[in-house]
């Protein structure tokens, strides 16, 4: 079981740095396209783009491990073991309910962009839409275990926690 | 309305996450106004498939790679040889170090915790109060927001469809108007503070000239970002992508202090916070579109022009406004859920939408500074490892002198728009 | 009692808004007030885009997104996104209000989608910092373009370098000279200001650009003949009278961007429909998209 999570945790997180990555060779053929190379490419941003909706679904889990998703725990912090517990599995169980519904709304909108082809390169829409169903199911995978893995103190100090805006 | 912003508001105390707060007052919007639920997921990846928006990734990363590859230090290292010598050395240093970096780095926190990084120890060790050192580096870092390139002007930009070319030039007047009262304060503190304040190196040219050659590369990020921009090489998404492979460049071949590790290091840290904050933009758009289509913005437009006169009392209210918010709320869901409903109200004022942006994400940065919920506090208190209610005490004379700049700025559209005007930016 | 939302991506003062208050005004005295089109203006509800995709999940009712973007979803629409098919406005409202309509509407519903008329956004044209006489001032030129394949093929057919600028940034990129040109018509070259930037404007009408008024065909089935009826009705009707009003004030605007100082350039177009043809070879393969551009050349 651990093991099979750290696979997946190993393989979201490398499909997000390559959609990173991605993005990044995406934008600077585009301005070498421009300037330096003698081919006229017109199309690295959609792909770009596409890349960017796949590293923010996939990667949201990785975002909850690190703290990237943002909280005011200044109350809850106060709590007693067993109150912060309680609150801990109710902040996961409305998490868990907006989740299943981007799950949902992202397997119909997948389903739609099966007849859908994308603007520039004609690329079948639901490579992309399916990033939010397989994503979110991730990220739901992730805050089941944040209760679990924070059982001892619900509401301890990540010193990872670094708002980065 | 109201319950739903009394749910969000519970929601939040309660320490549920700013995202899912988000999101289940959208269901909840969603419910009572009996749409469809598949509109919140089709929402969700709307906000997220766009091009524009991912200068924010790019300036993220960017910015990780100036700290794992050497050249945020090399940007201090120039700035104490610079300004090392003076009373209070190192509380100038820390705003110097803020001020160069943020023309490179789009992220507050980024800003406080690289120069935090690379102060404290020297800090601790002169004996100079820290507390006060972290709450002065976590003001000179919101700097970073201000002073372009910013991921907070972009996103004001994105969402409100402006040119982030003309924000960003913009930003620059404002941001380095905040300085002189940030030395004046950081002088006093030091004059009355104890000798330790006045142990500082002599100057020495020689030890200047040698740190400016060393930090040069690191400057050129500069140049390649506003002069790719103004140049008409790139657009501002584009710069920031180059700002990526000009930070790896750098650190991989002339510092050569990226290794593997530290690049792979740098990626994930990467991709967790662009996600985090893509996943609040999106939830936010989703937001966003449900109040659009409840028609609140037209009714508050509507109270706006019965009840409030004249343009000044307009941005005095907004100002306010802005600044109680900022307490309790996070800065980016600030100018994501309001900007698109204040901005063509202030518009209709006769405010430059430029103008007005900057206004509101000064007053965000602000927000970052500004208790209980002061991320960038939040950040130079961790790694000063103090207490976050010690170094939040240091806050107020920054904090009072930056909204007063704050003030004179909404006042004076003039200090804002002058350089976008003379770059033909606006007309 | 039925509410219908309808999103569009104008602004108030806007023939395309005129045509919707239209639509809703002829549907409800039609219905006896029994259905309401309720309009929410200026993109409001998102880009064209994701509108259309609102429509096919059931979050929007109507919306006259282009032919261009429909084209993703019914191939069959690219025919009105071809350039120099239309010879001019006269030849364009003939098309628009002949047969086409049936063939279009008849591809179109399978995928969920019903057409209820035509609305046009004008012929489009090139804004440049340096004028253009003739299609060779084009040659090496880096010319924003909207993100359709047929738009970037047709401008690298023209000899330029079609480039994608996302469309808050073009301005800032004309003006600091990312790019040397982009193709618009008169009425977003007015509204965005573009000709203070770009303020040389070859009138080669490439491109008619029409918006489709479409209702989803799952909303439409549910609907009573009698409403089925009069929305079809007020949709043909309302796209005429939109298609004239917009003529006359495309007319008007050109005047006043003259007055702005738009130096106005009339390049040849016999070499631009030569470099057209390529496109038709391209994209028009299959025997019912040719039989179709046989409709409108004809
Ligand atoms: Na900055
Ligand atoms: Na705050």
């Amino acid at each position: 079981m651990k093991r099979a999570i750290a696979t997946l945790r190993s393989l979201t997180t490398g499909i997000a740095v390559i959609c990173f990555g991605f993005m990044v060779v995406a934008v600077m053929v585009q301005v070498l396209g421009r300037y330096v190379l003698p081919i006229k490419v017109g199309n690295a941003v959609e792909t770009a783009a596409f890349a960017q909706v796949w590293l923010a679904c996939i990667g949201a889990g990785l975002a909850l491990r690190h703290g990237a998703v943002f909280a005011v725990d200044a109350l809850p912090a106060r709590l007693s073991l067993r109150s912060a517990r309680l609150v801990s599995v109710l902040i996961a169980a409305g998490s868990l309910l907006f989740l299943a519904v981007l799950i949902y709304g992202g397997v119909l909108l997948t389903r739609q962009g099966a007849s859908q082809s994308s603007p520039t390169l004609l690329l079948p829409m639901w490579i992309v839409f399916s990033a939010v169903p397989v994503g979110m199911s991730f990220m739901a995978l992730e805050v089941v275990l944040r209760v679990v893995e924070n059982w001892a103190a619900p509401f301890s100090p990540v010193y990872e926690k670094e708002d980065v805006a | 309305m109201t319950s739903l912003g009394g749910l969000a508001l519970l929601l939040l105390a309660g320490g549920v996450p700013i995202f899912f707060v988000l999101g289940l007052t959208a269901l909840a919007a969603v419910i009572y106004a009996d749409l469809p639920l598949v509109l919140i997921a089709h929402r969700f990846y709307t906000g997220l498939n766009n091009f524009t928006l991912m200068a924010i990734p790019f300036f993220i990363l960017a910015g990780l790679l100036m700290d794992a590859g050497g050249l945020s230090r090399r940007i201090v290292d120039f700035s104490i040889a610079l300004i090392g010598w003076v009373t209070g050395s190192l509380l100038m240093v820390a705003i110097v170090a803020a001020t160069a970096l943020a023309a490179m780095s789009g992220s507050g926190s980024a800003d406080t915790a690289a120069v935090s990084a690379v102060l404290q120890p020297e800090l601790r060790r002169r004996g100079y109060n820290v507390d006060f050192a972290a709450a002065l580096i976590a003001c000179s870092g919101t700097l970073a927001q201000i002073i372009p390139p910013s991921l907070m002007l972009v996103l004001i930009g994105v969402v409100n469809n402006l040119s982030i070319g003309a924000l960003f030039l913009a930003g620059i007047l404002p941001g380095l108007l905040v300085l002189p009262g940030l030395f004046a304060i950081a002088f006093r503190h030091a004059s009355k503070g104890g000798p330790q304040y006045r142990a500082s190196q002599p100057f020495s040219l020689r030890l200047l000239f040698s740190s400016f050659v060393s930090a040069m590369p690191a400057f050129g990020m500069a140049v390649v970002i506003m002069g790719g921009i103004l140049g008409g090489v790139f657009t501002p998404t584009e710069a920031a992508g180059s700002a990526v492979v000009y930070a790896l460049l750098v650190g991989l071949f002339v510092y050569r202090e990226l290794t593997w590790d530290r690049l792979v290091k740098a990626m994930v840290k990467a991709s967790a916070f662009t996600s985090g904050i893509l996943i609040l933009v999106a939830g936010a758009t989703t937001f966003n579109w449900l109040i659009a289509d409840a028609g609140v913005p037209e009714l508050i437009k509507q109270w706006f022009v019965v009840n409030v006169g004249s343009f000044w009392t307009f941005l005095l209210i907004v100002n306010l406004l802005l600044m109680a918010l900022g307490m309790v709320m996070e800065s980016l869901a600030i100018l994501l859920l309001l900007s698109p409903i204040l901005l063509p109200i202030a518009v209709s004022y006769g405010i430059d939408p430029v103008h007005f942006s900057v206004i509101m994400v000064f007053n965000c940065a602000i927000g970052m500074v500004t208790p209980p919920l002061g991320g960038a506090v939040f950040v130079a208190a961790t790694i000063a490892q103090r207490p976050f209610l010690s170094v939040v005490r240091h806050v107020v004379q920054p904090w009072a002198w930056m909204t007063f700049v704050l003030l004179v700025v909404s006042f004076l559209p003039v200090i804002t728009l002058i350089l976008p005007r003379l770059a033909g930016y606006l007309d | 009692d039925t509410t219908l939302r309808f999103a569009h991506f104008s602004v108030e003062d806007d023939p395309n808004h005129r045509a919707a208050v239209a639509l809703s005004e002829m549907v409800a005295a039609a219905t006896g007030n029994d259905v309401t089109v309720k309009i929410a203006p200026n993109s409001q509800l998102g880009g064209e885009v994701d509108v259309v995709e609102g429509i096919l999940l059931g979050t929007i009712d109507m919306a006259p997104p282009s032919a261009a973007v429909l084209a993703n979803w019914v191939p069959e629409m690219n025919v009105l996104n071809m350039p120099f098919v239309f010879r001019d406005w006269d030849h364009y409202s003939t098309v628009l209000n002949g047969p086409i309509f049936d063939e279009l509407s008849a591809a179109a519903a399978p995928k969920g989608i019903r057409l209820l008329g035509f609305m046009t956004s004008g012929p489009r044209h090139i804004m440049t910092k340096s004028p253009v006489n003739s299609i060779s001032d084009l040659v090496g030129q880096k010319i924003r373009t909207v993100q359709n394949p047929v738009h970037v093929a047709t401008f690298n057919a023209f000899g330029a370098n079609a480039t994608a600028i996302a469309y808050p940034e073009v301005y800032g990129s004309l003006q600091s000279g990312v790019v040397d040109g982009a193709d618009a018509a008169n009425t977003n070259y007015f509204t965005q200001k573009f000709y203070e930037v770009a303020p040389n404007w070859a009138q080669v009408s490439w491109l008619f650009y029409t918006n489709p008024i479409v209702i989803s065909e799952r909303v439409f089935q549910k609907l009573d003949a009698d409403v089925q009826a009069a929305l079809l009705e007020a949709g043909r009707k309302v796209g005429m009278d939109q298609q004239n009003d917009w003529r006359a004030s495309d007319d008007k605007l050109l005047e006043v961007l003259q007055e702005n100082g738009v130096t106005v350039t009339r390049p040849d177009p016999a070499p631009f429909r030569v470099a057209a043809q390529k496109i038709y070879d391209e994209f028009m393969t299959t025997d019912e998209q040719k039989q179709m551009l046989s409709l409108i050349t004809n």
